[in-house]
């Protein structure tokens, strides 16, 4: 099936350019992702159980009937833009991303619908490449921050929570010198 | 003494349903375009497909506990009776 080969082709890539390789952000980031929106979705049923233990009881029949319908109607909608909500983080994750070609560096970070900002650096301008893994969690699941430095109008790119910082950064060295010899 | 028409109140329901089934189809879309239009790689294009069919299925549930909801009990009871301004205790 074709939708489970791809080239990596992006936007704006030039004729003879061809994708090594391309890098997303850490699973950590999908992990918080998904805790927060797990605890999230499950906020309407603590408070449906508080009001049923703390309120119920001095209410009539017909306000008890009426709470339970209004809940429902609400948790209905919560439950809706709390998925929606999912998806957009997952689609902010899923386009935020470090594309390695045999020419130069792009840096693209989705930060809302219509609006990305995408940073470029060609291989031969590349002048450093510096990490920072910065506490525990950082450390023990392998992801930090990647710092390129370069000779042009903007000098310092980063990417944020990359897993694996220290083999990328030899990796996109690795290209950077196989381009300045050709 | 003038008694407002209350009537169209009736349709409360059917008008916030349209709205955000339009709003849903339009976030649904947006995600769906940004993925397949901007997505480097075949995960974005997985991802979206998988995220139409979940939606798909999200809506018909919303959809059935939506219509579950005894809307004539709740617009009589605020708007009609007004009885949520008087005192709901036993």
């Amino acid at each position: 099936m074709i939708i489970f080969k791809s080239k990596n082709t992006f936007e704006g890539q030039l004729y003879d350019e061809k994708t090594i390789f391309t890098i997303r952000q850490h699973w950590f980031v999908i992990f918080i992702y998904i805790l927060t929106f797990a605890l999230l979705i499950t906020l309407p049923f603590f408070i449906y159980y508080w009001v049923n233990k703390f309120l119920f009881d001095n209410l009539t029949y017909k306000t008890q009937y009426l709470i339970n319908e209004v809940f429902k109607l609400f948790s209905t909608f919560y439950s809706l833009i709390i998925y929606l909500g999912f998806f957009y983080s997952l689609m902010r994750y899923i386009l935020t991303i470090m594309i390695v070609t045999n020419k130069r560096v792009i840096i693209i970070y989705q930060e809302k619908f219509f609006k990305y900002e995408r940073i470029e650096a060609p291989l031969n301008k590349i002048q450093d490449i510096s990490i920072i893994i910065n506490g525990l969690l950082a450390t023990f699941l392998n992801f930090g921050n990647l710092e390129i430095q370069t000779a042009g109008a903007i000098t310092k790119f980063k990417f944020i929570f990359t897993a694996n910082p220290i083999k990328i950064k030899y990796k996109i060295m690795e290209e950077a010198n196989k381009y300045l010899k050709i | 003494m003038f008694q407002p028409n209350l009537n169209f109140i009736y349709y409360l329901p059917k008008i916030i349903y349209f709205v955000f089934a339009l709003f849903f189809s339009w976030y649904v879309f947006l995600i769906i375009y940004h993925l397949i239009r901007f997505g480097v790689g075949r995960e974005p294009k997985i991802i979206s497909f998988l995220f139409l069919f979940i939606s798909l299925i999200v809506f018909f549930t919303f959809s059935g506990f939506y219509n579950s909801i005894d809307w004539k009990f709740i617009i009589e009871t605020i708007f009609i009776e007004k009885s949520i301004f008087f005192p709901l205790s036993s």
